[in-house]
């Protein structure tokens, strides 16, 4: 146990995101803004980063206006927003290998790199496989590979294998074969105000588990590589860890975030919420929920 | 409709070479990550080095990705062959901006195939 800020950044967003990708079966249900966020967790002499987001140039550009992205800011501009300088950053948690939560490791040149040995072992086996199966490695690209190689050769790459605690109270938990081969979220034990999930994307926003139509049955993300059964499945080892409190799980393309912690809401639009101080720290929020 | 209904010969040709050269790609940065051998890496980077040369050989359609695909399996294979089973930095970025390159070319003609692309509704406007 111990004693740790958590802020969540936001440093992008979809403002039409398909229903259907964030709640499965929601077809044909229109779209929601989704903002694209990563947590920073402070304490215990760390500064942890859980995912990065995407640097806007070249494959981080093209898959971003793909997807309609906007609004996008580097690192440096919404960590400044908390004081913190990426180049203070000593802990990288990957929860997966996609763009928009692996694509910003070069954001941060001293942090350590955590991810599951499966998210990288899994592209080996899929390259012995016939084209008509590569929609398996489709969502990422070899840039994230080569920074992850990259971040080996200098001896920053932690490659884990299974539930591994990194911090003191801090785990991350392997959940394979969900939204990914190789996900992981993180659970974090904080001594004054208890537990957290940072979810990745093992689930998009609290409908997953509170239901589509609000009645309490988790529906799962509607985007897996994996089996939706293992979604379904860690979602609920999630929802325990927490009592069943869907505000103490974190996913990081939900907007009622903003609604649900004290939040400031910046000029460019992009929102900082402040899950919890820690004792010494200041708010960088202003205690003030946004009105967004 | 699927995609060997409505792509073009040449396209699904084009698909298929770069599909195949991002996925050795991959298949080398984790080799490298896990420390595994990779030589079957290698063998194949020579078998879709000698497809590029024929398709760029009778291509008469994307001339310029196909040359530069080619180029890519070419450095790909030269790369792995001399690294003798240990990339250095210099020959990962050597890699790194060949796939850049070869990327960019192919965007230029082929949907990015990153998936879930049309997450929301929109063309591609690099087709």
């Amino acid at each position: 146990m111990a004693d740790y800020s958590i802020w969540v950044v936001e440093y992008a967003r979809v403002v039409e995101f398909a229903r259907g990708i964030l709640a499965y079966g929601q077809w044909n249900t229109g779209t929601i803004v989704a903002p694209y966020c990563y947590a920073v967790v402070k304490g215990e002499g760390h500064i942890a980063v859980i995912d990065t987001g995407y640097n806007h140039v070249e494959l981080g550009k093209t898959l971003a206006e793909g997807y309609g992205v906007s609004d996008w800011q580097p690192a440096d501009v919404v960590l400044k927003r908390i004081g913190v300088d990426p180049a203070d950053v000593d802990m990288v948690v990957l929860t997966h290998n996609h763009f928009d939560h692996a694509g910003g490791v070069e954001f941060f040149p001293n942090a350590d790199v955590y991810i599951q040995e499966r998210e990288v072992s899994k592209y080996l086996w899929a390259s012995t496989l016939p084209d008509r199966l590569q929609w398996l490695t489709s969502a990422t690209d070899p840039d994230l590979m080569l920074w992850l190689v990259n971040r080996l050769k200098h001896g920053k790459l932690k490659l884990l294998s299974g539930d591994t605690e990194i911090l003191p109270g801090v785990r991350a938990i392997a959940a394979h074969d969900t939204h990914t081969s190789g996900s992981q979220y993180v659970t974090i034990e904080n001594d004054r105000d208890g537990r957290w999930v940072m979810a990745g994307d093992n689930c998009y926003i609290y409908e997953n588990f509170t239901g589509a139509y609000g009645d309490g049955r988790f529906t799962p993300i509607g985007l897996v590589f994996g089996s939706v059964e293992r979604c379904v499945l860690t979602m609920e080892d999630m929802w325990q860890y927490v009592s069943e409190d869907v505000t103490r799980i974190v996913p990081f393309h939900e907007q009622k975030i903003w609604d649900t912690f004290p939040t400031r809401q910046f000029d460019d639009t992009l929102h900082v919420a402040e899950l919890s101080l820690a004792a010494g720290e200041e708010s960088r929020v202003g205690g003030a929920l946004a009105t967004s | 409709m699927s995609v060997a209904a409505s792509a073009s010969t040449a396209e699904r040709e084009l698909s298929d070479l770069y599909g195949r050269y991002k996925a050795l790609v991959l298949a080398v940065a984790a080799a490298v990550m896990l420390d595994r051998p990779f030589a079957d890496v290698t063998h194949e980077a020579i078998l879709l080095l000698d497809d590029c040369r024929t398709a760029a050989a009778s291509a008469t359609d994307f001339d310029e990705q196909f040359g530069a695909c080619t180029a890519a399996a070419a450095q790909l294979s030269r790369v792995l062959d001399a690294a003798g089973g240990r990339l250095s930095e210099a020959q990962l970025e050597e890699v790194r901006t060949s796939h850049r390159r070869v990327r960019r070319d192919v965007w230029n003609v082929l949907p990015c195939e990153y998936v879930p692309c049309c997450a929301r509704a929109h063309t591609h406007a690099h087709r």
